[in-house]
């Protein structure tokens, strides 16, 4: 069709001395624009003008309807007066309220003039023009590095952190929205603060308390882009939550220490999380509780009268597993219970794995209750791990029981 | 079919599409720049239409002859107009040097408007002919307001504001301008 107008324009002027562009060489100027004005904001704006000597003479109509994917939420018909003037219609839209959608902005316009001759559709004479224009708003979302691990204080311990790196992604949203953070539930279950250096694109979260069970996502927290809130991010504060004894029995194996002073006894643990899985690695120490020395003679010394981390005479010190070399590949940590031949107290001589294990009354010598925390090398700091373990050390051998 | 019978098909075909041929302006062009400044000006004024809630706002209407204003006008609506410099990025002094112009445009344009209104309903009302020279004068006025206010904010922002305004100008909103000639007989 172009070509036939083409081709055949210029000669039907020059046969038609009467047709369109003798006298009024006026052009109307319209536009149809949609932006994103910031990250809660859609602008859509169309106006029609006449640019030419007879814009004076002419009457404008312009007529929008305006979208949110296949919903119509608003039209417009605005009309100029004669005598210069354009139309122009404007919608701004609220993210937060419309939602995140194709917005688009049909405008009619039309133009007439009777100075002109040129009458409004549907006369044969007339002008009019479409024009269109649209835009697709993504909702900004917030992404995780990892899942935060509750550590009652630390901010990391181990292989483990109580703080997630959080990024929000502006899905479109202009750069230079203003970014806040907020939680939408479970404030009480952590603290959010962004990065000032990156304009809060970034923020960290911290993990202030456990979650309320295994698998419960009681946090939510969405980052707002000029006041339109990303999806939100589902968090669950998973803990540290118990020790677990690796292989089933009450001990692993007893040995002599240094072979003519007594015993070692070694058991291996491990620590749960609140869905019972294993942790890789999270520092743990351990403290006791009060102690009694039924062996008569009371002279072996009593675990609760030592200082964290100092041995006493006895040997006796609060265990404290702080090196990732102190754990293996699979998180666990190996504790020992022993009794070394000191004055007063005398271990009987066991030959290596030649074990009497009499837990006859008579053979128990100190009875104990241990109490394991996790996220912390300072014994009694850290998350409780709820292990009340009954310790007890006989003639020749210790026995932990939970 | 008979050669008249092409040239009247012709004639009518093109009447129906090739007098509707809509371009998009080039870069530069004065009206696209009125275009921008009236785009400004219409969104940065208080809300003149109506509140449609919950979201959605609206503006629109016809624009009014006689608005008043002076180059010292700060925009009304002036988060809109934050939002406008946000999306530019224009700095504190390059944006009020555009509040500047824009203004003046205003001013300066609608008082060209008030004129031609004026003159035309003398016209409408003595049932004379319109004087085409000062119809055309009217037009030339625009276009040199307009070129002559191109050339004082290129001067007067920054180098970077400078770029960043006409090339939005230039750019973004001149690809969603269209002009068509509508042609017509006196």
């Amino acid at each position: 069709m172009k070509l036939v107008c083409m081709t055949l324009l210029p000669l039907a002027l020059q046969l038609v001395p009467a047709a369109r562009g003798q006298g009024c060489i006026d052009k109307v100027l319209y536009a149809n624009y949609t932006q994103r004005t910031g990250g809660n904001t859609v602008f859509s704006y169309a106006e029609e003008e006449i640019t030419g000597p007879d814009a004076l003479t002419y009457w404008l109509t312009l007529s929008t309807q305006f979208y949110q994917n296949t919903t119509q939420l608003y039209s417009n018909q605005a009309a100029s007066s004669q005598g210069g003037g354009g139309v122009w219609t404007e919608y701004s839209i609220t993210l937060q309220s419309t939602g995140p959608g194709t917005f688009t902005l049909n405008s009619l316009n039309q133009a007439s003039s009777d100075y002109c001759g040129i009458q409004a559709p549907p006369y044969s004479d007339g002008w009019n023009g479409y024009a269109t224009s649209g835009l697709a708003v993504q909702q900004p979302s917030v992404s995780s590095a990892s899942p935060p691990m509750f550590l009652n204080g630390a901010a990391s311990s181990g292989t483990q952190t109580a703080v997630s790196a959080l990024t929000a992604n502006p899905n479109g949203a202009p750069a230079t929205s203003t970014i806040t953070w907020r939680f939408l539930a479970g404030s009480s279950y952590g603290t959010v603060t962004c990065v000032e250096d990156s304009g809060c694109a970034q923020a960290n979260y911290t993990a202030t308390a456990p979650g309320s069970a295994c698998g419960a996502y009681d946090v939510r927290i969405v980052a707002s882009f000029d006041g339109f809130d990303s999806t939100a991010l589902w968090i669950f504060n998973n803990a540290p939550q118990s020790v677990f004894h690796m292989w089933g029995g009450p001990w692993d194996s007893t040995n002599p220490w240094a072979p003519t002073a007594g015993w070692q006894t070694t058991y291996t643990y491990k620590v749960l999380d609140m869905c019972s899985q294993p942790i890789n690695y999270v520092q743990v120490n351990e403290t006791f509780g009060s102690s009694s020395e039924p062996y008569p003679g009371g002279t072996w010394c009593l675990p609760s009268t030592n200082q964290p981390g100092v041995p006493d005479t006895c040997g006796w010190a609060w265990g404290s597993w702080s090196n990732a070399s102190q754990f293996d590949q699979y998180g666990q940590f190996v504790d020992y219970l022993f009794e070394i031949n000191k004055s007063g107290k005398y271990p009987p001589v066991i030959a290596s794995g030649q074990n009497w294990f009499d837990e006859s009354a008579s053979s128990n010598v100190v009875d104990t209750s241990q109490f394991f925390y996790a996220g912390s090398p300072t014994n009694g700091q850290g998350v409780n791990l709820n292990a009340l373990v009954s310790m007890t050390h006989y003639l020749d051998h210790g026995k932990s029981v939970q | 079919m008979r050669v008249g019978h092409v040239f009247l098909i012709a004639v009518l075909i093109c009447g129906a599409l090739c007098g509707q041929s809509t371009t998009t302006p080039p870069p530069g062009d004065p009206d696209v720049f009125l275009a921008f400044f009236r785009m400004y000006d219409r969104t940065t004024s208080p809300s003149v239409g109506k509140e449609v809630s919950p979201g959605v706002g609206f503006k629109g209407g016809a624009a009014a002859a006689s608005r008043t204003g002076s180059a010292t006008d700060a925009p009304a609506d002036a988060a809109a107009a934050v939002a406008w410099q946000r999306r530019l990025g224009l700095s504190d002094a390059d944006f009020a040097t555009l509040n500047r112009w824009s203004a003046t445009l205003k001013s300066q344009t609608e008082q060209l408007r008030a004129d031609g209104s004026a003159y035309w309903a003398e016209v409408t009302a003595r049932k004379i002919p319109p004087d085409q020279a000062k119809l055309q004068g009217f037009r030339a006025s625009e276009i040199a307001l307009a070129r002559q206010a191109m050339a004082s904010l290129k001067a007067q922002l920054s180098p970077g504001g400078s770029q960043a305004l006409f090339q939005f100008i230039d750019g973004e909103f001149r690809a969603a301008t269209h002009t068509a000639p509508l042609g017509g007989r006196k």
